[in-house]
């Protein structure tokens, strides 16, 4: 089967730079299932399944795609990659300011097409349970293991203890200050730090120079009021174990099928996991051991294969 | 050893995903010759080799470096990586699309290039012209090539091959003449890049239709004596053919007498040749052949751990 992954309704072409790392693990999960992927602006292929990335503000490609579906018989899914729950996207609040006010939009567009497509696939489990309730043939698609990066491609000093790649968030700050306190050195990036935004390269370089990889929720347990919005990052925890970093993580209770590879914890006792792994190297062979077991159990074959032959049998295009 | 790719004179660029496949190259390659490296934005590292891509368009940026060099002995390179001879960049005049005073930023690259090079331990040069001219400022200039590091396996780029020949690059009048030529010849072609229509395309959407072409066409930017200067602009341009070879796509190139270490890879031919080419290749599935043929010969004869582990050994020595 081809699919083809359409990229028009992500605003102009440079901003899709930024949705690169989830363009590329879709397209190699479902090559090494076995099919032929596309990537392109927004041309709909009718010899193939057409795959959009949810982000769905702008009415007239809403209404495009209604009106295409009406009238033809090209096959379309939706891929969410947010955690969206009883008609919200409960992080929101902390994790796209600068986007909160579209999520009504983004919401409407979203239940409007996942109606109309022949299927949604959703990285987290609680998304596609709530996708149900709008299409019958709404999946759990993980975030598994593709292609790890030769040891030998990545060669660093392991100069940062703990490094943190994320949003600035109350929450993350307090945890970060509280660890700083305690001793341990940590690099925070990303919106907010005082460094925000540095290629995929320099990411990919930082990691590679960290004993640890520091995994915190956007908000703690006490400030959650209604939907638990605590989710794992499938890009960026698959992101460090693809390359053998050892992650340390605060305790996420839901969605997140990457426990058994991180050593969580609950916030006050994270500065001593950290400490623990950091004793006598543990991090070295506590990272390889856990990415080797990532792996072998979360291998894309296995736990997409079938989610994906599932999804065509149900269009009848097995 | 430890390298230290420091991007700061790219300005914000240097921050962007624009260079990231040149640094993901250089960075690779040294890693697979058995050394560590960090990429970082402005972090000078006193205890590592300091490698800087050349743009040194700011003054300042070039008396911060001579002054620092001055009163310490941290250690820095050079990877220049575009064609400079005889104090230009032969191609510049279509091939470096830029807004604003483009001779005052040619003048000032040139001039800081210059003035660096004398200051550096060493240049690495991606073309064999460069780094011969590069050699009159800087004994420790030398030819770094873009070779093999690592291949895309055929299981992570399933792809329709729904596209006959594909060409990607910056849209200047000598390509255009040999793309109208080719059209007209009734070759069908997928033309993207800057000043194409289609516009910017990010790197995964390129990956992709890299991976649909049978062919993947290669172009001067400008033809033999199309330069102000006389100097011949044509080198092949490393990062688009070896992007092609560790995907396995047939190339099919305009004949490049200089610069090409890669013409026992592609299938060349005169401009007015290139279409018959270009058909001889597409009939009976000829190019998937011709493609994984050359990709094979490529990583054999061209993995950097043969080709750039005695550059880098060369010049440890040489900065000793």
């Amino acid at each position: 089967m081809i699919f083809n992954i359409v990229m028009g309704n992500h605003g102009d072409a440079v901003s899709t730079v930024s949705l690169d790392p989830p363009v590329e693990y879709l397209r190699g999960a479902l090559s090494i299932c076995g099919h032929e992927v596309t990537v392109g602006w927004e041309t709909i292929r009718p010899d193939a399944v057409n795959l959009l990335f949810e982000y769905f503000v702008d009415r007239s490609v809403i209404e495009n795609i209604v009106s295409m579906r009406r009238r033809s018989s090209i096959r379309l899914g939706i891929v969410t990659t947010d955690l969206i729950v009883q008609s919200s996207i409960p992080d929101a609040e902390f994790s796209m300011p600068l986007g909160a006010n579209l999520v009504p939009d983004r919401i409407q567009g979203f239940e409007t097409l996942a109606r109309e497509v022949d299927f949604i696939w959703s990285w987290l489990q609680r998304t596609s349970d709530e996708a149900r309730r709008h299409n019958p043939v709404s999946e759990y698609f993980p975030v598994g293991h593709v292609a790890e990066v030769p040891a030998k491609l990545r060669r660093s000093p392991r100069d940062i203890e703990v490094l943190f790649l994320g949003m600035r968030t109350p929450h993350r700050d307090r945890v970060l200050h509280s660890l700083g306190s305690q001793g341990l050195k940590v690099v925070p990036v990303g919106q907010g730090f005082p460094t925000e935004h540095l290629s995929h390269r320099m990411v990919e370089s930082l990691i590679d120079r960290s004993k640890i990889a520091l995994n915190l929720n956007l908000v703690s347990e006490s400030e959650i009021t209604g939907v638990d919005p605590r989710f794992a990052s499938g890009m960026r925890i698959v992101g460090f174990l693809e390359r053998d970093t050892s992650v340390v993580s605060e305790e996420t209770p839901l969605d997140n099928p990457y426990k058994e590879y991180m050593q969580s914890a609950e916030p006050e006792a994270l500065a001593e996991t950290c400490r623990a792994v950091l004793s006598n190297d543990r991090w070295l062979s506590a990272g390889r051991d856990c990415a080797a077991r990532f792996r072998e159990a979360m291998d894309v074959a296995k736990i997409c294969g079938p989610v994906v032959a599932r999804t065509l049998a149900a269009m009848n295009l097995r | 050893m430890w390298f230290n790719i420091v991007m700061v004179n790219h300005d914000e660029t240097g921050k962007t995903e624009y260079l990231d496949p040149l640094i993901g190259y250089q960075r690779s390659a040294l890693s697979a010759c058995g050394h560590e490296v960090t990429v970082v934005w402005d972090d000078i590292r006193p205890n590592a080799i300091n490698l800087l891509f050349e743009y040194f368009v700011l003054p300042k940026f070039v008396e911060s470096i001579t002054s620092l060099r001055r009163s310490s002995p941290i250690k820095f390179g050079i990877i220049a990586t575009e064609l400079i001879v005889a104090g230009t960049i032969p191609y510049a005049q279509h091939g470096m699309p830029f807004d604003g005073d483009k001779a005052a930023m040619l003048r000032n690259r040139i001039a800081g290039y210059e003035a660096l090079a004398r200051n550096v331990d060493f240049v690495w040069c991606w073309l064999e012209r460069t780094s011969v001219e590069t050699s009159q400022c800087n004994a420790g200039s030398e030819f770094f090539p873009v070779g093999h590091v690592v291949d895309v396996p055929r299981s992570l780029r399933r792809s329709p091959k729904d596209i006959d020949v594909l060409f990607f690059g910056t849209r200047t009048p000598h390509r255009e003449r040999l793309i109208d030529l080719l059209r007209a010849q009734g070759l069908s072609m997928v033309c993207v890049g800057r000043g194409f229509s289609t516009g910017f395309y990010s790197r995964q959407k390129l990956l992709s239709l890299i991976d649909r072409a049978k062919i993947g066409l290669n172009l001067n930017l400008h033809g033999e004596h199309e330069t102000e200067s006389g100097i011949d602009p044509r080198f092949a341009s490393c990062m688009r053919i070896v992007d092609m070879l560790e995907r396995e796509t047939c190339i099919v190139s305009e004949h490049i007498p200089l610069d090409n270490p890669y013409a026992g890879y592609m299938n060349c031919a005169e401009p007015h040749d290139l279409a018959e080419t270009c058909r001889a290749l597409l009939t009976g599935d000829r190019w998937r052949a011709a493609g994984e043929d050359a990709a094979a010969r490529f990583r054999v004869e061209m993995d950097v751990t043969k080709i750039c582990a005695p550059v880098i050994d060369r010049t440890l020595e040489w900065i000793q």
